[in-house]
């Protein structure tokens, strides 16, 4: 498991990635996504999904449509034209900022430092 | 692939209903999220009573509300900023409160302005954001005028109790207003919802008594202030409804639901228990102003002792003005009198200094000037025996007792020819025993024993009044003397 | 257990009120009823209940509320017992006790829930509203005196009673038919008259005359005999006002008084309004400055000093003709 401090900031890159490989996602199908993606390792609870959600969908970055399955209504959620911009910047960030990480947890990065100077 | 019949779903559907969640199209999604759960616990085996009492764990009312509340809260930025308000101003105002009280408690300098403060900060900040977030969490029919009802109502009501302890104007007058708007709109609105709100007819009968006892206990608050007949009747009744019959109803189900001691419950009892007990203190208490009785009649027997201190002393010159052998014959006993009267003043003004002294914990001036006018003794309303009854009586009460009844010896020798003359004097100076609540008191603890500092002083002020009226009565009988 | 502990809780909630109650109404038993509920209260159920509800916790991470809880509110709790009961100690315990709740409870209440995100903000503005009601209650209760200062009243009747008799017993050896004698006594016929009334209404057997060792109810009813006025009449109030302005009168008009005492009946017997310093808005009426109460006890203590000052006068003019 991950620290859910770690997780915080990543959450909303990671929905808006899933979100354009699929064309449509909806709620539940997201945590169950991320679950197996991440072999359990990162657990997205329904608490957290919710709210980035509709705040996505207030900024206008994703739409949503409705249908009626198994007798319930199922919010299904997919990107909008600005969104899949919007998607990618995100990513990129954080692909960015993944990488900016790896540099600096390499093991003998003092070493390299040292010598570089 | 499980997939739950209708049945289930309804289920499910009016346990998430039960949260109230009313925020665009979350409650479908949290109803399918949970559906979904449920069918996963049920593909590994599970019926599904067994699946969703696990989920349910997860996912009590309070969760969705929860996600509800930080879904406003990521969104809107208004309800964002108004919750921090609420945070914030809610502390900051309370703490200011707090110490207000604490200094109003000791009459410590500053405190009105600190609970001026503490109270502008609750009424204009913390309450109105705190009923702002509300209304965006609870989104139903006839909300606004309920939030509106009560956001007018407590405000008013909330700057009438501030201005009711500042002594201001007007205070009745928001007191008033404030009181009917939220018993007579925001109350009835309030119950009208509640009642639309609960299905069964057990909570609907919890609402209808708890909502009716506390407009019931509200009125008759409202009597007490403006001193209606029949505030007590009403009081009686409201906090027996309230608190033998509301409290024990509302807390049972939710014990009922739970199963455990929820602090919450320890806290409502508590707050019960503050309520009752703050709510008999002020009943036993009476307003500080009645104290005024006091320095009114300590006014009173200033004016009259100066008046006679003027007309005994044209009385005394008179008596020696005269010739005749009356003057030879009287004349050292007009002067014992004249003597005794003005060593008995001088003793009350003592003992009333050291009274204050005592009292105030201040030196011979500053009491001195504290008794020019009683109400700025600071220890007016404290008791202090050790002074006036001591030990074994051996105080300054029965030290003066002493002084009067020598004093009245002397007068009485001098009017010795005047029976009704030396009755008046006995029963001016009067200090025998008194017979109060089947019980019999000497003179001493009849005036003084357990009376405060302001009472002790008033009754010193009227024996000073007395002696001057005895004493003049006295002298105005000798100077009518005939050889 | 839980249920006992329950049904602990809410019994001894509704001992406390029924004390209260009877507390209130001066009735017997009060004092009994209240110390068996806080006793209960603080010291079997509070530690109890709290220690239930810690157990049932998932994570014990609020330890410190729950002793601080504790310790704040069965103070505070027994501090209240003290005041009511009138035991020695008391002001100790409100001292202390008042603050508690700001500068303790408070503080750990916040500083243990603050991480913790969860909780509903129903609670917090529960508890904040529950201290606001405590700060609002001890303030007034600042601006009030103990119901004990009524009985130093007792005292005062007695006093002034005492000498409108004495000077009432002087004013009876003076058979003129004066006009000062008169007023005299239709004023204090009128007082008579005024504080059988009173008394009346506040079920005192008349069978004797007044005496206020002897009065029932002394600080428990309010007198409302002087704002009660029908339509088209004049309250009593204002009838005592006018009669009292007029013996003022009669005595500053008189040729034969002597100038002082002009001048002690003018100070003595000014009914008029005044004006409140620094206050323009609201005048000073003559009744709400020697009537700022309506206890019983109080105003039969005016009364008697005005009929007090009424005979002294009368006396002091009678003796100097």
């Amino acid at each position: 498991m991950v620290q859910n401090s770690l997780i915080k900031g990543t959450l909303n890159p990671i929905i808006l990635r899933l979100l354009s490989e699929r064309k449509r996602l909806y709620g539940y199908e997201i945590t169950q996504l991320v679950k197996e993606i991440s072999d359990g390792k990162i657990e997205l609870t329904f608490g957290a999904l919710y709210p980035i959600l509709h705040k996505l969908e207030v900024d206008g970055v994703v739409k949503t449509e409705s249908e009626v399955i198994n007798n319930r209504n199922r919010i299904y959620y997919s990107l909008t034209e600005t969104g899949k911009n919007t998607a990618k910047e995100r990513v990129a960030e954080l692909e960015d900022f993944v990488n900016t990480l790896r540099v600096l947890l390499k093991p003998n990065f003092g070493l390299e430092y040292a010598i570089a100077k | 692939m499980q997939s739950l019949n209708n049945k289930q779903i309804e289920l499910i559907i009016s346990d998430v209903e039960e949260a109230r969640i009313t925020f665009s199209h979350l409650a479908d999604e949290l109803i399918d999220h949970i559906c979904c759960e449920v069918e996963n616990e049920m593909n590994f085996g599970k019926n599904f009573d067994e699946a969703y009492d696990i989920i349910k764990q997860q996912t009590g009312s309070r969760v969705l509300q929860k996600i509800q509340e930080n879904t406003h809260y990521l969104i809107d930025i208004n309800y964002r900023r108004m919750k921090m308000t609420m945070k914030i101003t809610g502390n900051i105002s309370l703490a200011i409160l707090g110490m207000a009280t604490v200094m109003k408690l000791f009459h410590w300098p500053f405190s009105n302005i600190l609970l001026m403060l503490g109270f502008a900060v609750l009424c204009l900040i913390f309450f109105p954001s705190a009923i702002y977030a509300n209304y965006k969490e609870v989104k139903i029919k006839s909300s606004k005028i309920l939030h509106l009802s009560v956001l007018i109502g407590g405000i008013l009501f909330m700057v009438g109790v501030l201005f009711k302890v500042l002594h201001l104007f007007g205070a009745a007058f928001f007191l008033f207003s404030g009181w009917m708007i939220l018993l007579f709109i925001f109350l009835p609105i309030l119950l009208y919802v509640k009642l639309n709100e609960s299905t069964s007819m057990r909570d609907k009968s919890i609402v209808m008594v708890g909502i009716i006892g506390l407009i019931i206990f509200e009125l008759s608050t409202m009597f007490k202030v403006f001193h209606y007949k029949g505030a007590a009747m009403l009081m009686i009744v409201g906090s027996i409804l309230l608190v033998t019959i509301f409290l024990p109803m509302f807390t049972y189900s939710k014990f009922k639901e739970i199963g455990k001691i929820t602090g919450q419950y320890i806290y409502l009892l508590i707050t019960a228990m503050f309520f009752i007990l703050l709510s008999i203190l002020l009943a036993l208490n009476v307003s500080i102003s009645v104290l005024d009785v006091f320095s009114n009649e300590e006014i009173n027997s200033v004016k009259i002792t100066s008046y006679l201190d003027q007309k005994n002393n044209k009385l005394y010159e008179d008596f020696r003005s005269k010739t005749d052998s009356v003057k030879v014959k009287y004349e050292h006993q007009v002067f014992a009198i004249q003597n005794r009267a003005e060593m008995a003043s001088k003793l009350l003004d003592s003992i009333e200094i050291v009274l204050v002294m005592k009292s105030d914990n201040v030196d011979e001036s500053t009491a001195k000037n504290h008794l020019k006018d009683i109400n700025t003794i600071a220890g007016k309303v404290t008791t202090d025996n050790s002074i006036m009854i001591g030990e074994r009586n051996n105080g300054l009460a029965n030290l003066l007792k002493q002084k009067l009844s020598r004093f009245k010896e002397d007068l009485r020798t001098a009017t010795a020819s005047n029976q009704e003359l030396s009755n008046n004097i006995e029963n001016l100076i009067n200090t025998s025993d008194v017979f109060l609540d089947n019980e019999n008191q000497t003179w001493e603890q009849f005036m003084f024993q357990d009376k405060p500092t302001i009472c002790s002083i008033t009754v010193l002020k009227d024996i000073e009044k007395r002696v001057k009226m005895v004493e003049s009565q006295t002298i105005q009988y000798i100077n009518t003397l005939k050889k | 257990m839980k249920k006992t502990i329950f049904i602990l809780g809410i019994v001894s909630v509704n001992i406390m009120l029924f004390g209260a109650l009877l507390k209130v109404l001066h009735l017997k038993g009060a004092a009994i009823l209240l110390m068996i509920s806080i006793l209960l209260f603080c010291f079997v159920f509070l530690p109890l209940a709290l220690i239930s509800s810690y157990k049932s916790q998932n994570e014990k991470i609020y330890k410190w509320l729950y002793i601080v809880t504790f310790i704040v509110f069965s103070f505070d709790i027994t501090g209240a017992l003290f005041k009511i009961l009138h035991w020695p100690g008391a002001w100790v315990f409100l001292a202390i006790g008042v603050p508690l709740p700001f500068v303790l409870f408070l503080p750990v209440y916040l500083y243990q829930t603050h991480k913790n995100k969860d909780k509903s903000v129903l609670n917090s503005l529960g508890i904040m509203f529950g201290l606001t009601f405590l700060a609002i209650f001890s303030t007034l209760l600042a601006l009030n005196v103990s119901a004990t200062v009524i009985d130093s009243f007792v005292v005062n009747s007695v006093n002034n009673e005492n000498s409108a008799k004495v000077y009432q017993e002087i004013s009876k050896k003076y058979t003129d038919n004066d006009i000062v004698k008169q007023k005299a006594d239709e004023l204090c016929a009128f007082i008579d008259e005024l504080k059988k009334e009173v008394l009346i209404s506040t079920d005192n057997i008349l069978s004797t005359n007044y005496n206020p060792l002897n009065t029932v109810n002394r600080g428990g009813t309010d007198i409302t005999i002087f704002s009660t006025k029908k339509e088209g009449e004049q309250s009593k109030i204002d009838i005592l006002k006018r009669m009292i302005s007029q013996y003022a009168e009669v005595i500053s008009k008189s040729e034969k008084a002597k100038l002082e005492l002009k001048q002690l009946s003018n100070t003595l017997f000014d009914v008029s309004n005044k004006e409140i310093p620094n206050n323009k808005e609201e005048i000073s009426k003559w009744e709400n400055r020697e009537f700022p109460s309506v206890n019983l006890v109080i105003v039969l203590d005016v009364l008697s000093k005005v009929q007090s000052n009424v005979r002294f006068v009368e006396v002091e003019y009678l003796s100097s003709l």
